[in-house]
């Protein structure tokens, strides 16, 4: 209980965390509970309703096939969270583990790690993307595997470097000279340490999970039809921008606030967790 | 405060620096406005030789470069003499054309009969890899009588030759200098064309200029651009602002709004392609012809045409669009009955409906048209998934047969119904040429040969109008609309002439008007 | 300091290679065949035509015999052709690539411009109104799909206030500025404000990356014991954060810069698309979408290359930077 009081006594400092946060809980409770905020099937169409801004029933108006866009929304919010989500936590997890194991271990292994990483990091991410989904065929999950890919080399070098930084500290120093193995070592000292950078970087790239997957799907690789996805719903909401411009307005609104919601967290907590860390 | 002002002195410099360069005269000061015209493309051209690439872009430049033997007339579907000037049957495989007098080439040589037989003879051999090869397949030989004389004979009587020879590809090319300068012809092509080449720019334009001794009297512009602009809200945006004067693409939302601005003109026709839905007529359930005859009733075309296609387009009963010859003015759409589907359904043992994939190709207007017509199935119980690939990898797939349903859109550049049915309904074609779904009826073979073999175009017409209802009869597709063509131009833009497909556009006497 | 270039230099080669390994298996592994979409929907297509064609660009042979064909080529600095124009590959980038690093060194421009001074003012003033106007625009910023920002732009400043050209690249930047030296200032005139609008698009959503790395640097820096040293000595506010912090601070800025580049070939995509810029980045996706082989892997050899290069440089720009980084 003391401890709780304390960390939300150091949250008050910390306004961009609080912001943040209420925002994707908000986000997080519309995705949760959608079927029962939404107020049409996200995907039935009343192609006599199409394209209009003020309609009885449809508090966002309604899309080019008189589809709720408020509805859709609340159900894209659920697969936009999912999207980063699953591309953060692939390129984290495979990013970290070879970050991780480079960093411990050094010598070849290391050598070999990061020059994968470095042949990755030299095809621009989109591209890499794009060849990602030509290969494995367009759709949610495969723009989600793209993109997480796409993001490994960031993490694995982030992780790599903090890696590094521990490595040398006394302090495992000491507890390698006591004998301890390699992956007790990790698993005990090596990741709490970098939990946080990871953290940061993870929160922030978030929000670009979410808009690569927007980019892809200007180029005719998002989601399948008739799926509710933010990015896609904007991207090819464009071409009413002149004629119906709630269209691809309120789905663009939905990622900014998104994307704001994961950064300020990601912020937030650079500063909460370590000033002085190096991003 | 100081770092603050050093940031206003940053933004007053950006500002400074946009502000001069969006003030620099950016006018050519001798401006030849009034005689050149631009005009946009979509995509970029594969090739300025026409016989290495079958794709839109190339064929609108080479339909300003080159002549080919014949032209058509969209309204009366009547041929034109080009550079053919007359021709005669001497048997049913023989066709004698007899080539205008005094046409040069851009390089000043004079066009001779060697010149056909060698395009034609180009265009069909394997080693110039033409993707436009198979519009004269049929071709025997063509012999040189003299001059300008030359003869066509074809393996079998063949009915459309005269219109196939309308086809940008079959484009005639000098003999000499083809030779002379080999793979380099297609950075320096010559023609006989109303605009001589000048320049690619990759990815950005293509420049032309007036060809004065073009053999139908010089043309008014000075030169023409075509210039390259893939986003269709671009080439909108060119428009209005008056850079552009004829776009090619413009997003069908926009044509309303483009068509109140008094400097705009928006000119739609009807087009020559169909868009429908393609069975895998081995796939079960779609070999039950009362199960394809559901899906067709289930289509709410009106629907479509009003809230899809922005009503730019006309439902269709046939594969054959109203320009096209052989479409059969009498036969209606499937009207939109979704009991009767559901009837049709049950009848064939699906009472509950069924679960399908449609293949869909990723492009915007196809992928919109299939998310409708998804809703549209499921209001009968078809449970249809969308499954949107790359073009490439659909057409692959299609190739295979690996498909119970595939969207397609196809269109018809002869105007004669034989380029529809041959390919796309006749067992010969099955698989890659274009029957993908396996679609056979003994009579509709029968009758597509009829229609391709017989001289006499009432019989012709007769045939394509009976296989017309055959295919409806049979819902062997469930054609859903024939798109409309629709471009934008400026209002000052006088006398250009564009009929059917932009590919046809024709500026030899267009001007702006100042 | 030669030892440490050459030493990188060497690095360079088992990426560059690996690189070429990765382009050519996603390649091969993609579906859909680049001779049917040569021949396209209405070709009737003839099969045996096809295999003949699918022979002549050894498209037919296992794919190691291809991989080993593409890799000798490349040692010859041969590309091969596009199967698409028939053109040599060489040629194709050659056209357009000067055209991309135009709009990419612009955007690069306008990034740095903008974004080192926000996050100085940032930094200096942290939680400030300054402070969280400026977070707020870069988030703004990094959230805005680049479509439509350029659409946006278009709209407003082409369109309805004809500022600037629509769309389209009037002619090279560099062959403009040699005009405007024989007097032809118009020229000039006329292709910069055509790269305006593209640069801007492109360059916004990087400014607000640089700002927000920049206000963190400077954070860092302002932290340390060097600056509060410095401080303490009395120096002037404004010597202590341009001489002492900036400077330092702009290691990690100058790095994401340098990874930045890459970023920008691919916003390039996106804005070559709207602006009709004749540029790299919509041809590779052209050529991916076709199933160009030889293109799309030139493409993107040619880009990994020149990333790799400025990261290079990027590098040695370290000990210009900082005193204390040695090479070694």
């Amino acid at each position: 209980m003391g401890r709780t009081r304390q960390w939300l006594r150091r949250l008050r400092g910390h306004p961009r965390v609080i912001v943040g946060g209420v925002i994707l809980l908000l986000v997080t409770f519309l995705a949760v509970f959608a079927p029962v905020l939404a107020p049409h099937d996200p995907t039935s169409q009343r192609l006599e309703l199409s394209m209009q801004r003020r309609v009885a029933g449809f508090p966002l108006g309604t899309d080019e096939f008189g589809r709720c866009i408020w509805s859709r929304l609340l159900y894209g919010a659920r697969i936009s969270l999912s999207v980063g989500m699953v591309a953060v936590g692939i390129g984290a997890t495979i990013g970290g583990f070879l970050g991780l194991v480079a960093g411990l271990w050094g010598g070849r292994l290391d050598s070999i790690v990061m020059r994968l990483m470095d042949v990755m990091l030299a095809i621009p991410g989109i591209l890499l993307a794009i060849a990602i989904v030509a290969a494995l065929g367009p759709g949610m999950f495969n723009v989600m595997v793209a993109v997480g890919v796409s993001s490994v080399p960031a993490y694995a070098r982030l992780v790599r470097g903090s890696v590094l930084v521990v490595r040398e500290t006394e302090y495992i120093e000491a507890v390698r000279a006591l004998g301890a193995r390699m992956g007790r070592i990790a698993a005990r000292h090596v990741v709490p340490n970098i939990f946080a950078p990871v953290m940061v970087v993870a929160s922030m790239q978030m929000g670009s999970a979410i808009l690569a997957a927007a980019g892809l799907s200007f180029l005719g690789l998002g989601a399948q039809p008739p799926t509710p996805e933010w990015g896609t719903m904007l991207s090819r909401g464009r071409e009413f921008l002149r004629v119906a411009p709630h269209i691809p307005t309120y789905p663009g609104l939905a990622i900014f606030v998104t994307v704001i919601g994961f950064n300020f967290i990601g912020d937030g907590l650079r500063d909460l967790l370590d000033p002085r860390l190096k991003l | 405060m100081r770092p603050r002002r050093s940031f206003w002195a940053a933004v007053s410099i950006l500002v400074v620096m946009a502000l001069l360069v969006a003030g620099c005269p950016a006018r050519q000061p001798e401006a030849r406005v009034g005689k050149h015209i631009i005009a946009a493309l979509s995509t970029d051209i594969v090739t300025l030789d026409p016989h290495r690439g079958n794709d839109g872009p190339s064929m609108t430049v080479w339909n300003q470069m080159y002549s080919t033997l014949f032209d058509l007339n969209a309204e009366t579907r009547e041929l034109i003499p080009k550079l053919a000037e007359r021709w005669e049957r001497v048997d049913d495989r023989t066709t004698r054309l007899f080539i205008r007098r005094g046409v040069k080439f851009h390089d000043g040589t004079p066009l001779t009969a060697r010149d056909v037989e060698f395009s034609l003879k180009r265009l069909v051999d394997p080693a110039t890899k033409s993707p436009a090869a198979f519009i004269l397949t049929m071709l025997e030989d063509v012999r040189t009588v003299d001059d300008h004389t030359v003869e066509i004979i074809t393996k079998e009587p063949f009915a459309p030759l005269l219109f196939h020879l309308t086809h940008r590809a079959t484009s005639i090319v000098p003999e000499a200098v083809v030779k002379a300068k080999g793979e380099d012809f297609a950075r320096q092509p010559v023609g006989t064309g109303p605009f001589k080449f000048v320049e690619h720019v990759k990815g950005d334009r293509v420049e032309l200029e007036r060809n004065p001794d073009y053999w139908g009297g010089a043309p008014v512009p000075e030169r023409v651009t075509l210039r390259i602009i893939p986003e269709p809200a671009t080439q909108a945006a060119e428009v209005e602002a008056g850079s552009l004067h004829i776009a090619s693409a413009i997003p069908l939302v926009d044509v309303p709004r483009l068509r109140e601005l008094a400097d705009v003109e928006v000119l739609t026709m009807v087009g020559w392609s169909v868009t429908a839905l393609l069975f895998n007529h081995r796939a079960e359930p779609f070999d039950d012809v009362r199960v394809r005859r559901a899906v067709s009733y289930a289509l709410d075309r009106d629907a479509i045409v009003r809230h899809v296609e922005h009503g730019l387009a006309i439902p269709a009963a046939q594969v054959s669009s109203p320009v096209v010859f052989g479409h059969n003015p009498n036969l209606q759409p499937y009207p939109h009955d979704p009991a009767k589907a559901r009837q049709l359904l049950a009848e064939a043992g699906y009472p509950q409906g069924f679960e399908t994939t449609i293949l869909v190709w990723n492009i915007e207007r196809f992928i919109r048209w299939a998310e409708a017509v998804q809703a549209q199935l499921a209001q009968v119980g078809i449970d249809a998934e969308l499954n949107v690939v790359e073009f490439g990898a659909a057409l692959e797939m299609a190739y295979r047969g690996e498909f119970e349903i595939v969207n397609m859109g196809w269109g018809c550049p002869t105007l004669d119904s034989d380029y529809n049915l041959f390919a796309l309904f006749h067992s010969a074609s099955w698989g890659p040429p274009g029957n993908w779904g396996f679609y056979q009826n003994p009579e509709v073979d029968r009758l597509i040969m009829v229609g391709r073999t017989s001289a006499d175009m009432q019989e012709r017409e007769r045939a394509y109008h009976r296989v017309m209802e055959l295919l409806h009869q049979d819902a062997a597709w469930a054609f859903s609309h024939h798109p409309t063509l629709v471009l934008a131009k400026r209002a000052e833009l006088r006398d250009s002439e564009i009929s059917v497909s932009f590919v046809y556009m024709n500026l030899r006497r267009a001007y702006i008007q100042e | 300091m030669g030892a440490y270039v050459a030493g990188r230099l060497l690095h360079v080669l088992p990426v560059v290679i690996g690189v070429s390994l990765l382009v050519f298996l996603i390649g091969h592994l993609t579906p859909g065949d680049p001779v049917a979409l040569m021949f396209g929907l209405e070709a009737g297509a003839d099969p045996e035509l096809m295999a003949s064609i699918r022979r002549e660009l050894g498209l037919d042979q296992p794919l190691h015999i291809q991989y080993l064909r593409f890799l000798g080529g490349l040692a010859r600095g041969d590309l091969g052709r596009s199967i698409r124009t028939g053109d040599k590959v060489v040629r194709e980038i050659q056209a357009r690539l000067p055209a991309t690093a135009e709009l990419a060194l612009s955007a690069l421009l306008i990034s740095v411009a903008i974004g080192v001074t926000a996050g100085v003012i940032s930094a200096a003033y942290r939680n400030s109104g300054f402070d969280y106007a400026s977070t707020f625009g870069a988030l703004f910023g990094v959230s805005v799909p680049a479509f439509w920002l350029g659409l946006m732009l278009m709209y407003f400043l082409a369109v309805r206030v004809p500022l600037f050209p629509v769309s389209g690249r009037a002619m090279p930047l560099v062959q403009a500025l040699g005009l405007s030296l024989t007097g032809e200032f118009w020229q000039f005139g006329m292709a910069a404000r055509h790269l305006v609008l593209p640069a801007i698009t492109l360059g916004l959503p990087s400014a607000a990356l640089v700002a927000r790395l920049t206000r963190s640097a400077m954070l860092e820096v302002l932290g340390q014991d060097y600056v509060r040293t410095a401080r303490a000595k009395g120096l002037g506010e404004r010597t202590v954060l341009y001489r002492h912090a900036l400077r330092n601070a702009m290691i990690p800025v100058v790095t994401m810069v340098g990874l930045q580049f890459g970023f920008l070939l691919g916003g390039a995509v996106i804005t070559e698309s709207v602006f009709a810029w004749p540029g790299i980045g919509r041809l590779v996706v052209q050529a991916i979408q076709q199933r160009d082989f030889p293109l799309a892997q030139g493409i993107v050899m040619i880009v990994a290359l020149i990333f790799v290069l400025v990261n290079l440089l990027v590098d040695l720009a370290y000990g210009a930077l900082d005193p204390r980084v040695r090479y070694r």
